[in-house]
C-alpha cells in the first residue's frame, strides 16, 4: 500500500494509505467518505468520454478535440462567461482559471463566496491573528466548540485527528484533558462526545446565547435569564465559566451558524467573543468547518492573483469585486458557465440553478451529476488526489502536497490539462 | 457522556465529592482511576467509614463487583454502522501503547493494535488484547463512549 493524502473533504487526512488492486480500492486509514471518494475511480459510472448535447436532446459522445473545440467556440462567443467551481480541485487549476478568466473578460467564482468568504471581513477565519493550525488546536486546545456542525456527519475524521481524542502537547490525556461543547439547534451524533450539549432554540437560540455570553465573559454582571437561548441558565453558566478559563480556545462553526437568517447578527458577535477572550489573554481561534479539500485555496489563489478574494470580475482592467453571482445569474446576467469539478445544479438553491439551466454550460466533472445531464460540453476529468499532483490548501490553512496512486483511466485528462487546451484553443480561435 | 453505563462520571456522582484527598488525588481523578480499574474502591477511607455513604457504597460495589469476577465480556464492531471516524483507534489504551501515533490522533497502519480502519471502516484485528480480557480485566470502555454511531457494544 502507497501512502496518500486524502482529498475527500477539507480535513485532507495525510496519514493515510491506498493501493488500487483488480477488484477495486484497498485502504488504512481512510474514513467512509474517503474510501468512498478513493473507490469512485473505479465506478461503473465514471465519465471516460467527452458528451455534447443540443438543449432538450440526448447526450451524444464526442471526441476530446471536437469538446474542446466546442467549448472553447462557446466561451469565446460569450460576451459574459461566469467561470465557477475550483474547491475540490488544487489550487493550480484555479490559478488557471482565474488567467483564463481574464483572458475572456469573465467572472470568475469559486464555492467560498457562499460557503465562508464573506467571513473575512469578521476576522472569523482564524481570529485576530488570521491564522490557525490545527496541529496546534491538536497541541494546545483544551477547549474545543463544535458550532451548527455535526463533524460525525461531515467531517470523519476531524475529532479524532486534531480536536477531541488526540493528545498533543499541552494535553497529556487526549480526550480527558480536554472540554468539548457541541451547540445545535437539534440532537447530534456529535453531542455524544461532549461535556456540554447545548440545544438551542431554532428561533434566534444562537444569537441571544451570544449576546449573553458577551456580556458574561465582558464581566458585565446582570441578572442572568432564566434560559439563554433555550439553554438553562445554570447549563449557560458552566459554558460561560469554562470558556474563561480555558488556556486555548478553538471554536468551528458550520452551516447552522453560517447560514441561520440571524448571521448578520451573530457572526459579528462571534468574532468579538474571540476577541475578547483573546484580549484577556485566553488564545481563542475560530475556524469554518469548510466542505472541499480546497475551499480556502481557492479563495488563495484568488487572493494572490487578483487581490480579491472571490467573485471576481474581469470585464475591466484591474479586475474588481463582482457583486453576487447569485444575483448575476437570476438577472440573466451571464451568457454562458465553465463549470469546474462541481455541481451546482445540484447545490444551489432552486431559483438560481434554474436560471443557470438556461445557459450554456461546460461542465468539467470525473462523475456524472444533475449539471452534467444538462451540460452542452462535458469533459471527463481525472481524479483530485488520487490521480492528480498538485497543492491543496485544507480546512486551516495549511498547504498540503498531493500525488497520485494510479493513472486515470482512458486517456481522461486532468483539470490542468483541459483548461490548458482549452486556452490554446482560445488563442487559435 | 451520555451513556448510561458505567463511567468515571457515573462513579463520581456516587463518591463523597468532598476532593479531601486522603486517596492521594481528587474525588474526580478516583473515579477516573476507579474505571480503569488502577484503584481500588478500598482505598477511598471515607465512602466506607462515614456511614451517610452506605448507601453509595453499595451502589458502587454492585456497579464495579461484576467486573472484578468477570469471565464472559467482549467487544462487538458492527462495521454496517461504522464510518471510519478513528475515534476508537485514537482512544483505546492497548493502541496507545502498540502504536504510539494513534494516541495522537493517526490512523493505525500496523498489526499490533486493537483497532484498525481499513477500506473505510473499523475492525477489531486483536480483540484479545483488549484490557477486558485477562489478564487485565478492566472494566474498560472508552472505545465504546467515543463511538459517534454507537458502533461499538460491549458487555
Ligand atoms: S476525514 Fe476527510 S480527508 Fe480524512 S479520510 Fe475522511 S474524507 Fe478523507
Ligand atoms: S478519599 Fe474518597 S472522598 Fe477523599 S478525595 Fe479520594 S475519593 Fe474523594
Ligand atoms: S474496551 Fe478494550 S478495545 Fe475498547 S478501548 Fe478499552 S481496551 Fe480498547
Ligand atoms: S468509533 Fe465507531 S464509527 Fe468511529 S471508527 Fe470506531 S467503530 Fe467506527
Amino acid at each position: 500500500m502507497q501512502d496518500t493524502v486524502c482529498c475527500g473533504c477539507s480535513v485532507v487526512c495525510d496519514d493515510v494509505a491506498a493501493k488500487v488492486t483488480k477488484t477495486g480500492i484497498q485502504s488504512l486509514g481512510l474514513c467512509a467518505l474517503g474510501h468512498a471518494y478513493y473507490s469512485s475511480i473505479r465506478s461503473q459510472t465514471r465519465l471516460k468520454k467527452a458528451q455534447m448535447k443540443a438543449k432538450s436532446t440526448s447526450a451524444k459522445t464526442i471526441p476530446f478535440k471536437k469538446a474542446y473545440e466546442e467549448a472553447s467556440s462557446i466561451l469565446s462567443s460569450s460576451q459574459r462567461p461566469l467561470l465557477i467551481g475550483w474547491s475540490n480541485s488544487p489550487i493550480e487549476v484555479s490559478h488557471l482559471g482565474l488567467k483564463l478568466a481574464k483572458s475572456l473578460k469573465g467572472v470568475y467564482d469559486s464555492t467560498a463566496s457562499f460557503e465562508y468568504g464573506q467571513l473575512r471581513q469578521h476576522k472569523l477565519v482564524g481570529g485576530e491573528t488570521g491564522t490557525v493550525n490545527l496541529e496546534d488546536i491538536r497541541n494546545l486546545a483544551d477547549f474545543i466548540v463544535y458550532w451548527g456542525v455535526n463533524p460525525a456527519e461531515s467531517h470523519h475524521r476531524h475529532a479524532s485527528r486534531y480536536t477531541v481524542f488526540p493528545t498533543g502537547e499541552k494535553i497529556p490525556e487526549g480526550r480527558e484533558s480536554r472540554t468539548v461543547a457541541v451547540l445545535d439547534i437539534r440532537q447530534t451524533e456529535s453531542m455524544r462526545l461532549a461535556n456540554h450539549q447545548l440545544i438551542l432554540e431554532f428561533k434566534n437560540g444562537d444569537e441571544q446565547f451570544l449576546t449573553t455570553l458577551l456580556t458574561e465573559i465582558k464581566g458585565t454582571t446582570g441578572t442572568p435569564p432564566v434560559k439563554v437561548g433555550g439553554i438553562p441558565a445554570i447549563e449557560f453558566l458552566s459554558f460561560a465559566k469554562q470558556i474563561q478559563e480555558a488556556n486555548y480556545i478553538a471554536i468551528f462553526y458550520g452551516n447552522g451558524l453560517l447560514h441561520s437568517p440571524h448571521a448578520s447578527k451573530t457572526l459579528p458577535l462571534l468574532s468579538k467573543v474571540a476577541r475578547v477572550l483573546n484580549k484577556k489573554s485566553r488564545p481563542c481561534v475560530t475556524l469554518p468547518m469548510v466542505a472541499y479539500c480546497n475551499s480556502i485555496g481557492v479563495v488563495t489563489a484568488s487572493q494572490t492573483d487578483t487581490k480579491i478574494p472571490y467573485s471576481v470580475d474581469f470585464n475591466r482592467q484591474p479586475p474588481r469585486p463582482y457583486k453576487s453571482v447569485f444575483k448575476g445569474l437570476i438577472a440573466n446576467e451571464f451568457d454562458a458557465a465553465l463549470i469546474v469539478g462541481w455541481d451546482p445544479l445540484s447545490m444551489l438553491p432552486a431559483p438560481i440553478a434554474r436560471a443557470l439551466e438556461k445557459i450554456p454550460l461546460i461542465t468539467l466533472s470525473t462523475h456524472p451529476s444533475l449539471t452534467t445531464r444538462e451540460s452542452t460540453v462535458v469533459i471527463p476529468t481525472a481524479v483530485t488526489g488520487v490521480e492528480t499532483t498538485g497543492v491543496v490548501y485544507r480546512m486551516d490553512g495549511s498547504a498540503v502536497p498531493v500525488q497520485p496512486i494510479t493513472k486515470p483511466p482512458a486517456n481522461i485528462p486532468t483539470e490542468v490539462q483541459v483548461l490548458e487546451q482549452l486556452a490554446s484553443w482560445l488563442a487559435v480561435l | 457522556m451520555v451513556d448510561k453505563k458505567l463511567n468515571p462520571m457515573q462513579l463520581y456522582k456516587l463518591l463523597p465529592q468532598t476532593n479531601c484527598k486522603q486517596c492521594g488525588m481528587t474525588c474526580m481523578a478516583f473515579a477516573t482511576r476507579l474505571a480503569l480499574r488502577e484503584v481500588e474502591l478500598k482505598d477511598c477511607p471515607p465512602l466506607h467509614e462515614n456511614p451517610q455513604y452506605a448507601t453509595q457504597l453499595a451502589t458502587i460495589n454492585e456497579l464495579i463487583t461484576p467486573l472484578l469476577a468477570a469471565e464472559e465480556t467482549g467487544v462487538k464492531l458492527d462495521d454496517t454502522m461504522c464510518t471510519g471516524c478513528g475515534n476508537c483507534v485514537v482512544v483505546c489504551p492497548v493502541d496507545a501503547s502498540a502504536e504510539p501515533d494513534t494516541a495522537s490522533g493517526k490512523a493505525a497502519r500496523s498489526t499490533d493494535t486493537v483497532f484498525r480502519v481499513e477500506n473505510g471502516t473499523a475492525k477489531i484485528i486483536n480483540l484479545e488484547k483488549c484490557r477486558r480480557f485477562p489478564p487485565d480485566r478492566m472494566n474498560c470502555r472508552v472505545c465504546e463512549q467515543g463511538c459517534y454511531v454507537k458502533a461499538i457494544e460491549i458487555w
